[in-house]
């Protein structure tokens, strides 16, 4: 397969992108400390937030929210 | 529009001497909590637990009472919640990680039976009359297991009222991608609720109808630098059956309703001052013609080694419902229509405090918070029922690991 | 579509690059030299060379670390005791190296604990995860590189360790 000059400029447009989303180096696995922070989850306190959506779900018309984890420390 | 019928008035005099109204529960009428993947208290997923941890937490929920010169007839006073909650996650073998959940709700109180007009035509409210104690329960148990690039977790769980029962169940998975820069997941879950409402011969009320919620979210995390991360997450959920409210006389809706959310998180550390940001925005819309916005901002102090302190304010704005009428039209027959204040436009702002600390392995926290609802807050037009709520909340909490 | 195929994979491409450069069993470990963390002193992996090494990147923040450490602590001193010529080189990674001292100090080991805040060790060897583990030998040559740690790790790393011990000169 032959890679054109189109497709060299979208791989150099794409890594730069990337790089920019990650901050200009993409953050090492040594260097995810702060991100594991208790303050720096999702959801810090899951009891709490239960606690408020159960209330605001049944004062309030509206439902839904975050609903997954992500960030944190990387451990394998 | 339609007198108000003369039964109902008597009706409402006999209740109150019989004492026998029973007004709905916390989740009135509402998919069990933990039938939706964003309310099942979320269990951070990048590995599994290395210790086990017991939380407890109870909550003292109070509403303010009915303003006087909104109410016609019945209590003033609405409704006083206990809320206790309980969490163990624990390790089992390597690869596992268990989670349970249990909480027990305690409750008094009198809510808007229906809405008037009988005067000028300022709105007045119909109350229930005090009630006696109601108690809700419910339970879910959680399997996750952790994989090298994400999990995968089970869930089921079921609620139980007097008047309302629930089971529900859900799965959902996780991935990490570019190094562990970014994290997909999704999910899926169902409910099923068996409504048989009280006193329903006295007041004529349905009994016996079910209604089934399907519920599917989708988000990306993105990992933008050491110092901050980013979540964006949808959430569709569909509901059919019954989801008319028994309790409020006149009361017709839609047999199925159809919601999807829009929720975008931001955190962000401030290393000089040893805090955490904390951003979201959700972005509301379903079939019934709501619209929502919300907005959070809380900022995570830590105070020394030990303490935390964590102030936060909420927005909330609502647009109403297609089928909402300020004063019920008894007239309508079988129209959808209902005067339920939370399917009118109003907007609401809560500010809240928390404290937490730390002592060896044991955690205790105290929270304090007040919301506030106002048809002047609201960004949408529309109507607003006089019969909105205001509350305060108090929290206290302990954790134990070990 | 091809081209927004191509966009993305070249995006996740983007984030691994800096990291194609690293050490994977086969290679030569790659040197340092340290300071202790607990300790005014240099330690550099060359002082170690003949020994069996166990060379670990940990952090306070990173839970399977956590579980690794008082693990790893009775092996080593099990298979010294034995007659056996091994180390563990820690090296703790926090960017604030007190927290690292801290957990020590409710937990204590006996190996060779480092510090380095700055990365430069890990970025040299390549370390995707944490915990990730070098098993080295006598000759300085990496033979395993272990991501993660389960409990049940310690016995596959210590046949690993035997067996180089059994051809050991």
């Amino acid at each position: 397969m032959t890679i054109s000059i189109k497709t060299i400029v979208y791989i150099a447009l794409s890594a730069g992108f990337a790089m920019l989303v990650s901050g200009c180096q993409p953050v090492q696995a040594w260097e995810r400390g702060v991100l594991a922070k208790p303050e720096m989850a999702i959801d810090p306190d899951p009891l709490e937030t239960t606690l408020n959506n159960h209330i605001y779900f049944s004062k309030e018309a509206s439902n839904g929210g975050h609903s997954a984890t992500g960030g944190g420390c990387g451990c394998n | 529009m339609g007198t108000v019928p003369p039964a109902a008035v008597a009706a409402v005099t006999e209740q109150e001497s019989l004492n026998t109204m029973k007004s709905r529960s916390l989740l009135a009428l509402t998919a069990s909590a933990m039938a939706l993947p964003g309310l099942v208290p979320a269990v951070k997923a990048d590995t599994p637990p290395t210790d086990t941890s017991l939380s407890y937490r109870i909550s003292s929920y109070e509403e303010d009472d009915l303003p006087r010169e909104y109410l016609l007839a019945g209590s003033r006073e609405r409704y006083d919640i206990t809320i206790h909650q309980f969490q163990v996650v624990t390790p089992v073998g390597e690869n596992y990680g268990l989670t349970f959940n249990t909480s027990y709700e305690s409750m008094s109180g009198a809510s808007p039976w229906y809405a008037v007009a009988p005067f000028d035509g300022e709105q007045s409210i119909v109350m229930s009359g005090a009630t006696i104690h109601e108690e809700r329960r419910d339970y879910n148990l959680g399997l996750r297991r952790y994989l090298n690039n994400g999990s995968v977790g089970v869930n089921v769980g079921a609620s139980d009222e007097n008047d309302y029962e629930s089971w529900n169940g859900g799965i959902d998975m996780e991935r990490h991608f570019n190094n562990d820069l970014t994290t997909l997941a999704g999910g899926f879950s169902y409910s099923s609720d068996d409504i048989n409402p009280s006193d329903a011969a006295l007041f004529n009320r349905v009994t016996d109808e079910n209604k089934h919620t399907s519920s599917a979210f989708f988000s990306v995390s993105q990992i933008i630098d050491r110092n901050s991360l980013f979540q964006s997450s949808l959430n569709v959920t569909r509901h059919s059956g019954y989801l008319t409210d028994p309790y409020k006389l006149g009361d017709a809706r839609p047999d199925s309703r159809t919601q999807i959310a829009w929720s975008n998180a931001y955190r962000r550390y401030l290393t000089n001052l040893d805090a955490a940001l904390h951003l979201d925005a959700r972005l509301y819309d379903d079939n019934f013609g709501i619209n929502s916005l919300t907005l959070d901002v809380s900022w995570h102090q830590n105070v020394g080694d030990t303490w935390q302190v964590i102030p936060r304010i909420r927005y909330y704005s609502q647009s109403q419902a297609g089928f909402f009428t300020p004063v019920n039209d008894f007239s309508l027959g079988g129209v959808f229509n209902s005067s339920d204040y939370r399917l009118s436009a109003y907007g609401a702002l809560s500010g809240g405090l928390q404290v937490q600390t730390t002592l060896d392995d044991f955690t205790v926290s105290f929270a304090l918070e007040r919301y506030v609802t106002d048809d002047s807050y609201s960004l949408f037009g529309g109507e607003t029922s006089p019969a909105i709520v205001n509350f305060t909340r108090m929290s206290l909490g302990l954790g134990y690991r070990f | 579509m091809k081209t927004f195929q191509v966009m993305i994979m070249s995006a996740f491409l983007g984030g691994w690059l800096p990291l194609a450069l690293g050490a994977d069993a086969g290679d030569q470990a790659p040197g340092f030299d340290l300071p202790l963390l607990q300790h005014d002193e240099q330690a550099a992996l060359s002082d170690y060379t003949g020994k069996i090494l166990y060379v670990d990147f940990w952090a306070s923040w990173c839970p399977p670390c956590l579980v690794s450490m008082p693990i790893m602590n009775d092996l080593r001193n099990k298979l010294q005791q034995q007659g056996i010529d091994f180390e563990v080189l820690a090296v703790n990674v926090d960017s604030d190296p007190e927290d690292g001292i801290d957990f020590l100090l409710d937990a204590p080991v006996d190996f060779v604990v480092l510090s380095d805040p700055a990365g430069g060790t890990p970025a040299l060897y390549g370390v995707k995860g944490m915990p990730t583990s070098y098993l080295v030998d006598q000759q300085g040559n990496i033979v395993m590189k272990h991501e993660g740690f389960k409990r049940r790790d310690v016995d596959m790393i210590e046949a690993r360790i035997l067996a180089l011990a059994g051809q050991g000169n």
